[in-house]
C-alpha cells in the first residue's frame, strides 16, 4: 500500500500532457506530490515491486514501447496484484502519447492519441475517484484540449479545410470541458457519481475536511476551503495524523484550483476555432474570462491568483479587440490593460515571473498597437523585451512578445516628425533586433518578422551568428525550409488557379537550394548529444536531395537513416523516400545503373517490410519486394516474402496473390529447364505448396467490394492453373468463373471499369487457360465446347490483325501448348512411376484435345485456327507429353500435314505466316526424323539475310544439324553435318552460324552488364560453347584418323571457354562442362581424368 | 571528515600503526590551514586514519570490539564488555580489521561487489610501510584479496586461469585458518574447472561442504555449475537437486538454495524444458526480497535466457531490461543482460537500442566475457 502511495505520488507529479499548455504547467507547479496518508496492508510480492521499479525506470528511460508491452502482461496475468492492474489503463495512456510524440505520421500520432483517450475513459470507468483518477480526469482534459488546438492550427494551413477541422476542435473542447468542469452545481450539493476533475477533487477535498472536521472535535466548520481550528490537545499519533490531513487538504486545494484554471483555459481555447464576434464566441470568451476573474480574486496573493489575472486580462483584450464600436473597443482595452498592469508590474526573474510577465507585456502591446499608444512601453518593459532568451524558451507567448515589440517601435519611429528623425535610429536599430530573434526562431510570428526585417530594409543574414553552433544552424534550416515551403505552397495555389508560371517554380527551387545549404551546414556542427535532432536534420535533407532528383544522394542517406536510426522521427519516412529513389533511378536513371538500382530497391523494401511489417510503407514496399523478386526469378526470397506477410497488412490480399503468382511463374519456368539444371523436386514442391496457400489465402482475403484489379485476377489464374494440373477440374470451374475476379468472367465481361484486363498479356493468358480448362471439361459438360470455341475466337481477336498478329498468335498457341505438356508431364510423373489412374488421366485430357483439334481443324478454315491445331499437335507430339510413341507420332504427322495444307494453300495470308510455318515444319520434320525436309525448311527461312540475325532460327538450325549429324548413318555425311553445327553452313542464299558463331555473336552482349538481356545472353553463350566441345567430343568418337586430333581441340575448347570465364555460367552450367571435359579426358585415355582442375594446374 | 582536520589527534592505543598513522593525520591536518578542499582530497586520496576497534559486519548486525580467533567456520570477537560473540562464517559480510589500510578495506569492498579488476588496482595502491608491523591477520587479507582478485578476473575475462591458480593454491597453503577458507576453496574449484581438471575441481568444491550449512548447499551448486558449464545438463541438473536436498533451513543456506534454483534453471533451459525453468525462477523471485538485487539480477538473466531460448523475445527483452534499468548493481549480471539486449535488439529492428547497449557493455564491462563475445560477433 505504502509502494501504491508512493507510486500515486508519482503519478500525481509527473504530468505527462500538455507539455505546451501553460494552464497546466501552473497546474504541475500546484501539485506537491505528497502520498495520501498510508493504510497499513500486505507488502507487494518482489514480482510487483520489481514491475513498479521497471515501469519507472522505463518511463525515465523514454521506452513507451516496452512500457506497453509490460503492461499487456500485467493485464494478462492473473496473479498481479489488483491495484496495478486498475493502473494498466492509466500507465498504457501515458504511454501512447508518449509514443505519439514520436511519431511522424500525423494519422498514426492520432491514432494513437485516440487509444490513449480510450485507456483514460477505461481507466477511469473502473477507477473514478481517488488521486489516480483526479490525474486522470486532468490529463484527459488537457489531452483533448491539445487536439482541440492541434485542430485549429491545422485549418490555419494552406490547403487545409475549416469548415471540416472547426468544428472537430469544437467537439474536443467540449469534451474537455465536460472532463474538466462537469455540470456546474451548488456549494454545497452531494457528489453522487464523479464524472470530472472537478467532481473527483471536491469529493476527496470534503472527506479530508470532514475527517479534520471530526479530529478537531468539531471546532472546524468551515469546510471546502477554510481551515478548521486545531483543538487544544491531543495524542502524538493524532497529531501526526492531522498534520498529514492537513498537508493533504492543501494538496487538494492546489488540485481544485489547477482545474478550475483548466477550465477556464479550455473555454478560450474553445473561443479560437469559434467566428470571432459571433454569440458563440462571446459567450466562450466571457466564460474564461468570468473563471479567470474569480480565481484571481479568491486567490490574490497566491501565484494562482496572478496566472488568472493575467489571462483575465487576456480574455477582455481578446473582446475589446473584436469589438468594432470604438467607444467600447476603447473601454474594453483600457479594461484588460488595467489587468494586465499587475503582471507587467512584476519584478525578479525567477520561478513564474518571466514568463508570465512576458505574456502580459505581449498582450498589452497588443492592445497599446491598437491603439496606437507607442509610449505606454516604456524603458523597463523595452529593456524586458529586448533581453536574451535561450532558444528553447522562446515559446508563443515569448515570440509574440518580442514581435509586438519590435512592431510597436517601428511605427513609434515612423510616427516621428520629420524634425526629430535621429531619434528613429535606435528604435528602428532594436525593432531589427527583435525581429531577428524571432524569425530566427522560426515559429510563431516568423513571417511577420521576416516582412517587418524587409520593411526594415534588412533580410535575416543567411548564416547569422545563431548559425554557428548547431542549434542557430538549426534555426536558421527551419527558417529555410519554412520560407521553401511557403513558396512551394504559393506555386500550387498558382497552379490552382491555373496560372503556373516559371517564376514560381524557379522560386521555388531557389528556395530549396537555400534550405539544402542551411540543413548541409547545420548537420556537421552537431554535438554528441544532438542525435535526435541531428536524425531529423538527416531526414530534412533527405527530403531535399529527393524533391531536388538527387537520387543516388537522397537514396543513401535515406538509407542510412532507416539501417542506423530506423526508429528516429523520420527514419521510417526516410526508409521510404530511398526505395522510391532507388526505384526512379531503376526505371530512368543511367542505362548501366539500373539493374544495380533496381537489387538496392529491393534491399530497402525488405528491410521496410521487416523493420515496420504492419504500416502502410511495408505494404508498398512488400509490392516492390516481390516484383524484384520476381523479375531476378529468385525463388526463394518470394516464398520467404510471402510468409513474411503480416497478418494486419493493409494489402494483404494483393501482397499474398502478386507472391503466389510469381512463385508459381517461377515454378514453371524451372520445370522448362533441362533436367540436370531443375532444382530438387522437394524445393519446387514446398514452392507450389507456399504459393497455394499464398494464393488461397489472397483470394480469400479480397474485399467483398472490391473491384478486380490485375494482380487479384492473375493470383486467381495461377491458382486455376495449379487446380488444373491437380486435375480438381471443379475448383478451376469455380476459379475462373468467380463472379467478382474469375479471370474467364473479368475478359468476357462488358463491365467499362474492367475494360483494362480484357486485354493484354493477362487477358491471353486467362483466355489460353480458359480454353485449356473447358477442352478439358468438355467431356463431361456439353456447353464447354461452345465456350471453348468462344475462348479461341477472343485469342483470334487479341492477336489482331496487323503484320505481327501471326508471330503473336503462334507464341500463344505455344504457351498454351507447352502449358499443356507441363500439365500432362506433372500428372505423368507424379509419385514417380506413372499410375495407370495417371496414365487414365493423361489419355482422357490427350483425348479431349484431339476431338476438339480435329473439330476445329474440321471447321474452322482460317490460318489461324489451322495454325493453332498444328501447333499444338507439334506440342503434343514433341515428347513430354505423357502420349504413346505411336500416338506421339500420330500428332507430329497431323501437324506436318495440317502445315504443309497451309502452305500449299497459298495467298497472301499465307505468304505473311510461312516464315513461321516453314519452322514449325522443320521442327516437325526434325521430330520425324525427315533430315533433308527439316533442312529444306531451315534454308528457305535462312536465304533471307534479314532473318539471318534472328537468334532464336540460327539456334534451330545448329540443334537441327547437331540432331542430323548424331542421326544419320552415313557417317561421311554425319559427320559434315556435326562440323557444319559447329561451323556453320552456307546453301545457297541460306547461312546458318552453327555454335560456334552462335558463341561469337553472343560474347560481346553476354558479358556487356548484368541486366536481365546479358543474363539470358550469356546462359545461351556457355550453352553454345558446350555444345561446340559435345560435337567435337562425338566427332572424335566416330572418326578414325582425327580422333585425337578432335579431342584436342575439344579439350581446347572448353579450356578456352574456362580460361576467359571460370566461372563458366553458373554452377549447374560449370557442372556440365566438368562432366564433359571428365568425358573427353576419359576418351584420351587419361585413367583418372581431372576435369577442371587439370586445366588449372596447366594439363 | 572534519574530525581528521583536528591537528595531534592521537591514533587509537590498539593501532600497531600509530606512528605512522599519526604521522599521515599530521600532513593532513597540515593541508587543512592551507585549504579546506585540500583537506577533502586528502582525506580520501592519502591514507586514512585506521579505525581504532575490529567490527565484524553480519547479516545480523555488526560487532564490534576485539578479533580473538579466526577459523574456517567462525570469526571471535570480544566486545568492550569482554563478552565473546562467535560469529559463523556464513552470516558474514566483512570483517575489518582495526588498522588495516584503507585501500585494502575498499579492496575488499569491490571484491565483494563483483569488481575485481577494481580491487586489483586498489589492493596495488597498499605501500609497503602501511604494512609495518601489520597483524597476521591483516597480512592474510592482503594475500585474500590479490588472490581471489586475481582469480576472478581470469574467470571473468578467460584469462589463462594458471597463474591465479598459483596465487590462490599459495593463499590456502599459508592461511588454512582463514575465515576465508571455503570461499577461496570454491574459487579454486572454479579456476581448476576453467583449467579443465575436473576432478581436481570436484575436490576442492568438496572442501567446501566441511563449513556450515550454507556452504553444503555451496559446495554441491558450485559440482552442478561446473557440469552446466560442460553442457552436461541432465548430470547438473541432479547435483542440483542435490543442492536444494541438503538439510539446511538457515537463511544463509535460503539464500545458496536460491542460487541452485536458478542454476537448476539453467540446466532445464538447456533440456529444452522451458516452461518448467520459467516456473522455477518465478518461484526464485517470489521468494527473494525485493532488495536483494544481485540475486534478483541472476534470477531475471535466467529469465530473460529461458524466454529467449523459447522464442518469447520479447518477454526476454522485459527480463534483460529489468536487470539492466532495476537490478544492475552486478558486473556479470549486468554484463549478461547487456549483451542479451544487444542480440536481441538486434533481432526486434531497433540498432540505436542494440547499439546503446553494446556502449553500456564496453563501456561499463570493457574486460568481461561478455563484451569480448560481443566483439567477437561484430568483427
Amino acid at each position: 500500500m505504502l509502494e501504491a502511495a508512493v507510486v500515486s505520488r508519482e503519478r500525481r507529479t509527473r504530468l505527462w500532457i500538455g507539455h505546451a499548455a501553460l494552464v497546466f504547467a501552473w497546474s504541475a507547479l500546484l501539485i506537491p506530490g505528497r502520498a495520501t496518508p498510508a493504510v497499513a496492508a500486505e507488502e507487494p510480492s518482489t514480482a510487483t515491486v520489481t514491475t513498479r521499479r521497471l515501469l519507472a525506470a522505463l518511463e525515465e528511460r523514454r521506452l513507451p514501447d516496452v512500457v506497453l508491452w509490460v503492461l499487456d502482461r500485467v493485464e494478462a496475468d492473473a496473479a498481479a496484484p489488483a491495484d496495478l492492474k486498475r493502473e494498466v489503463a492509466f500507465r498504457r495512456a501515458e504511454a501512447l502519447v508518449a509514443l505519439s510524440r514520436g511519431e511522424a505520421a500525423a494519422a498514426k500520432r492520432t491514432a494513437l492519441l485516440d487509444q490513449a483517450t480510450a485507456e483514460i475513459g477505461r481507466f477511469l470507468a473502473t477507477a473514478p475517484e481517488g488521486d489516480l483518477a483526479i490525474t486522470a480526469y486532468l490529463q484527459n482534459g488537457n489531452l483533448l484540449i491539445e487536439r482541440g488546438r492541434a485542430k485549429v492550427e491545422q485549418s490555419k494551413r494552406p490547403g487545409e479545410d475549416p469548415a471540416r477541422l472547426l468544428p472537430e476542435a469544437l467537439g474536443f473542447f467540449d469534451a474537455a470541458i465536460k472532463v474538466i468542469e462537469g455540470t456546474k452545481r451548488k456549494p454545497d450539493e452531494e457528489i453522487t457519481a464523479v464524472t470530472s476533475a472537478e467532481d473527483a477533487v471536491l469529493k476527496e477535498l470534503r472527506q479530508v475536511d470532514a475527517r479534520l472536521a471530526e479530529l478537531s472535535g468539531g471546532e472546524g466548520k468551515d469546510a471546502g476551503e477554510g481551515k478548521p481550528k486545531r483543538p487544544p490537545r491531543r495524542g502524538a499519533a493524532d497529531t501526526k495524523l492531522l498534520e498529514q490531513l492537513e498537508q493533504r487538504q492543501d494538496d487538494l486545494r492546489g488540485q481544485l484550483l489547477s482545474t478550475r484554471l483548466l477550465a477556464a483555459g479550455a473555454y478560450f481555447e474553445k473561443s479560437k476555432a469559434l467566428q470571432p464576434s459571433s454569440p458563440e464566441w462571446r459567450v466562450a470568451v466571457n466564460a474564461a474570462a468570468d473563471r479567470y476573474r474569480e480565481l484571481a480574486e479568491k486567490y490574490r496573493s497566491r501565484g494562482a491568483g496572478l496566472f488568472a489575472r493575467f489571462y483575465e486580462g487576456r480574455s477582455y483584450a481578446t473582446i475589446a479587440l473584436a469589438e468594432s464600436n470604438a467607444d467600447e473597443r476603447k473601454k474594453g482595452l483600457d479594461k484588460a490593460l488595467a489587468a494586465l498592469a499587475d503582471i507587467r508590474g512584476l519584478e525578479g526573474d525567477s520561478g513564474i515571473v518571466p514568463g508570465l510577465r512576458a505574456k502580459a507585456i505581449g498582450t498589452s502591446l497588443e492592445c497599446w498597437l491598437d491603439e496606437k499608444n507607442y509610449e505606454a512601453f516604456d524603458e523597463r518593459l523595452q529593456r524586458l523585451a529586448l533581453a536574451a532568451q535561450p532558444a528553447d524558451r522562446l515559446d508563443a507567448d515569448w515570440l509574440a512578445m518580442k514581435y509586438r515589440a519590435a512592431a510597436l517601435l517601428e511605427q513609434r519611429a515612423l510616427a516621428l516628425p520629420e524634425a526629430e528623425k535621429a531619434k528613429r535610429t535606435p528604435w528602428l536599430r532594436d525593432a531589427r533586433k527583435l525581429a531577428q530573434e524571432v524569425a530566427k526562431v522560426n515559429k510563431d510570428y516568423a513571417r511577420e518578422a521576416r516582412s517587418l526585417l524587409e520593411r526594415l530594409g534588412r533580410a535575416l543574414p543567411e548564416d547569422a551568428d545563431g548559425a554557428a553552433s548547431f542549434a542557430g544552424a538549426i534555426d536558421a534550416a527551419r527558417v529555410a525550409l519554412a520560407e521553401m515551403q511557403s513558396r512551394q505552397a504559393a506555386a500550387k495555389q498558382a497552379q490552382a488557379a491555373g496560372q503556373p508560371g516559371t517564376d514560381e517554380q524557379a522560386a521555388v527551387g531557389a528556395a530549396r537550394e537555400q534550405a539544402l545549404a542551411a540543413v548541409r551546414r547545420a548537420i556537421p556542427r552537431a554535438g554528441p548529444d544532438d542525435l535526435e535532432m541531428l536524425n531529423q536534420a538527416r531526414y530534412w535533407l533527405t527530403f531535399l536531395l529527393y524533391d531536388s532528383r538527387r537520387l543516388h544522394e537522397a537514396a543513401a542517406l535515406g538509407d542510412f537513416l532507416a539501417s542506423r536510426y530506423p526508429n528516429a522521427k523520420g527514419g521510417r519516412q526516410a526508409a521510404t523516400i530511398a526505395m522510391a529513389s532507388w526505384q526512379q533511378l531503376a526505371r530512368s536513371g543511367p542505362e548501366e545503373w539500373r539493374s544495380a538500382a533496381r537489387s538496392q530497391c529491393a534491399v530497402v523494401a525488405e528491410r521496410i517490410m521487416r523493420t515496420w511489417p504492419a504500416d502502410a510503407e511495408s505494404a508498398d514496399a512488400g509490392v516492390v519486394a516481390i516484383a524484384a523478386a520476381t523479375e531476378n526469378r529468385d525463388g526463394a526470397r518470394l516464398a520467404e516474402l510471402v510468409a513474411r506477410v503480416p497478418e494486419a497488412s493493409p494489402r494483404r490480399s494483393e501482397l499474398l496473390l502478386r507472391g503466389g503468382g510469381g512463385l508459381w511463374r517461377e515454378i514453371q519456368e524451372q520445370r522448362r529447364l533441362p533436367t540436370d539444371g531443375q532444382p530438387p523436386a522437394e524445393r519446387t514442391a514446398g514452392w507450389r505448396a507456399t504459393a497455394v496457400q499464398a494464393l488461397d489465402s489472397g483470394l480469400a482475403a479480397v474485399p467483398a467490394e472490391a473491384k478486380p484489379d490485375a494482380a487479384t485476377v492473375a493470383g486467381a489464374l495461377a491458382r486455376v492453373q495449379i487446380a488444373l494440373e491437380d486435375g480438381d477440374l471443379p475448383l478451376a470451374a469455380r476459379l475462373l468463373e468467380h463472379p467478382q475476379y474469375g479471370p474467364w468472367t473479368v475478359v468476357t465481361s462488358a463491365n467499362p471499369d474492367t475494360k483494362s484486363l480484357t486485354e493484354g498479356t493477362l487477358a491471353e493468358g486467362a483466355l489460353s487457360v480458359a480454353l485449356r480448362y473447358f477442352i478439358q471439361a468438355s467431356a463431361t459438360d456439353p456447353t464447354a465446347l461452345g465456350k471453348a470455341q468462344q475462348a479461341m475466337e477472343q485469342l483470334e481477336k487479341l492477336a489482331g490483325t496487323g503484320a505481327e498478329s501471326s508471330a503473336k498468335l503462334t507464341a500463344m498457341y505455344l504457351a498454351m501448348g507447352r502449358d499443356l505438356e507441363g500439365q500432362l508431364r506433372e500428372i505423368a510423373a507424379a509419385g514417380g512411376t506413372p499410375s495407370a489412374e495417371s496414365q487414365a488421366r493423361v489419355q482422357a485430357i490427350l483425348a479431349g484435345f484431339e476431338k476438339f483439334l480435329d473439330g476445329v481443324a474440321r471447321r474452322d478454315t482460317k490460318t489461324a485456327a489451322q495454325m493453332w491445331v498444328a501447333t499444338t499437335y507439334l506440342s503434343l507430339g514433341s515428347g513430354g507429353s505423357g502420349a504413346s510413341r505411336a500416338k506421339a507420332a500420330e500428332y507430329l504427322d497431323k501437324a506436318a500435314k495440317t502445315y504443309e495444307a497451309l502452305l500449299a494453300r497459298g495467298g497472301d495470308e499465307v505468304a505473311s505466316f510461312e516464315p513461321s510455318l516453314r519452322l514449325r515444319l522443320a521442327s516437325v520434320s526434325k521430330e520425324l526424323s525427315r533430315w533433308d525436309e527439316a533442312l529444306g525448311h531451315i534454308d528457305w527461312v535462312l536465304a533471307d539475310a534479314k532473318r539471318q540475325n534472328a537468334l532464336d532460327v540460327q539456334v534451330q538450325a545448329a540443334e537441327l544439324l547437331q540432331a542430323a549429324g548424331e542421326k544419320i548413318q552415313d557417317k561421311a555425311r554425319a559427320d559434315g553435318l556435326l562440323r557444319e553445327s559447329i561451323v556453320g553452313r552456307r546453301n545457297g542464299a541460306s547461312v546458318a552460324w552453327g555454335w560456334g558463331g552462335i558463341a561469337n555473336k553472343l560474347s560481346r552482349q553476354a558479358f556487356a552488364s548484368e541486366d536481365a538481356k546479358a543474363l539470358e545472353a550469356r546462359a545461351r553463350f556457355f550453352e553454345a560453347r558446350y555444345n561446340v566441345a559435345a560435337i567435337r567430343l562425338a566427332r572424335a568418337r566416330r572418326s578414325d584418323t582425327e580422333r585425337s586430333k578432335l579431342l584436342d581441340m575439344a579439350v581446347n575448347d572448353i579450356a578456352i571457354t574456362y580460361k576467359l570465364y571460370p566461372g563458366l555460367g553458373g554452377d549447374a552450367s560449370r557442372a556440365r562442362f566438368e562432366k564433359l571435359l571428365k568425358e573427353i579426358q576419359k576418351e584420351r585415355g587419361e585413367a583418372n581424368p581431372p576435369g577442371l582442375a587439370g586445366l588449372e594446374a596447366g594439363g | 571528515m572534519i574530525r581528521l582536520s583536528v591537528p595531534g589527534r592521537a591514533p587509537s592505543a590498539s593501532n600497531r600503526h600509530a606512528g605512522t598513522a599519526g604521522v599521515a593525520a599530521g600532513r593532513c591536518a597540515c593541508r587543512v590551514v592551507v585549504s579546506g578542499v585540500a583537506l577533502l582530497i586528502a582525506a580520501t586520496a592519502g591514507p586514512a586514519l585506521a579505525q581504532s576497534t575490529d567490527r565484524v559486519v553480519a547479516t545480523d548486525g555488526t560487532f564490534t570490539g576485539k578479533i580473538t580467533a579466526v577459523t574456517p567456520n567462525e570469526v571471535q570477537i570480544e566486545d568492550r564488555a569482554g563478552e565473546i560473540r562467535r560469529v559463523a562464517v556464513d552470516r558474514i559480510r566483512d570483517v575489518q580489521f582495526a588498522g588495516e589500510p584503507q585501500s585494502l578495506r575498499s579492496a575488499r569492498g569491490m571484491l565483494s561487489r563483483g569488481r575485481a579488476a577494481e580491487a586489483l588496482e586498489e589492493i596495488a595502491k597498499v605501500e609497503a610501510a602501511e604494512l609495518d608491523g601489520a597483524e597476521p591477520t591483516v597480512l592474510a587479507d592482503m594475500d585474500y584479496v590479490k588472490a581471489v582478485a586475481a582469480g576472478r578476473v581470469a574467470l571473468v575475462t578467460g584469462a589463462d586461469p594458471r597463474d591465479a591458480g598459483r596465487l590462490v593454491n599459495d593463499f590456502l597453503q599459508k592461511h588454512p585458518e582463514s575465515h576465508h577458507l571455503y570461499d577461496v576453496q570454491e574459487l579454486l574449484g572454479d579456476l581448476l574447472a576453467r583449467a579443465g581438471r575436473a576432478d581436481n575441481a570436484l575436490a576442492a568444491y568438496s572442501q567446501m561442504a566441511k563449513g556450515p550449512p550454507a556452504f553444503k548447499v555451496r559446495a554441491a551448486a558450485a559440482k552442478a555449475r561446473m557440469l552446466l558449464d560442460q553442457q552436461k545438463h541432465r548430470e547438473a541438473l541432479a547435483e542440483f537437486d542435490a543442492a536444494l536436498a541438503v538439510d539446511a533451513g538457515d537463511e544463509a543456506s535460503g539464500a545458496q538454495k536460491r542460487a541452485a534454483a536458478l542454476g537448476r534453471a539453467r540446466s532445464l533451459i538447456g533440456l529444452g524444458r522451458h516452461d518448467d525453468a520459467i516456473g522455477v525462477v518465478t518461484t526464485v523471485i517470489d521468494q527473494s526480497d525485493p532488495e536483494e538485487g544481485d540475486a534478483l539480477a541472476a534470477a531475471y538473466d535466467t529469465l530473460g535466457v529461458a524466454y529467449r531460448s523459447a522464442g518469447r523475445d520479447q518477454d526476454a527483452l522485459i527480463a534483460f531490461l529489468t536487470v539492466d534499468l532495476v537490478y544492475n548493481g552486478s558486473p556479470e549480471a549486468h554484463a549478461e543482460a547487456l549483451w542479451n539486449l544487444v542480440e536481441l535488439w538486434e533481432r526486434a529492428r531497433n540498432p540505436e537500442r542494440a547499439r546503446e547497449a553494446r556502449a553500456t557493455l564496453d563501456a561499463s564491462y570493457p574486460g568481461s566475457r561478455w563484451a569480448k563475445q560481443a566483439a567477437g560477433k561484430s568483427s
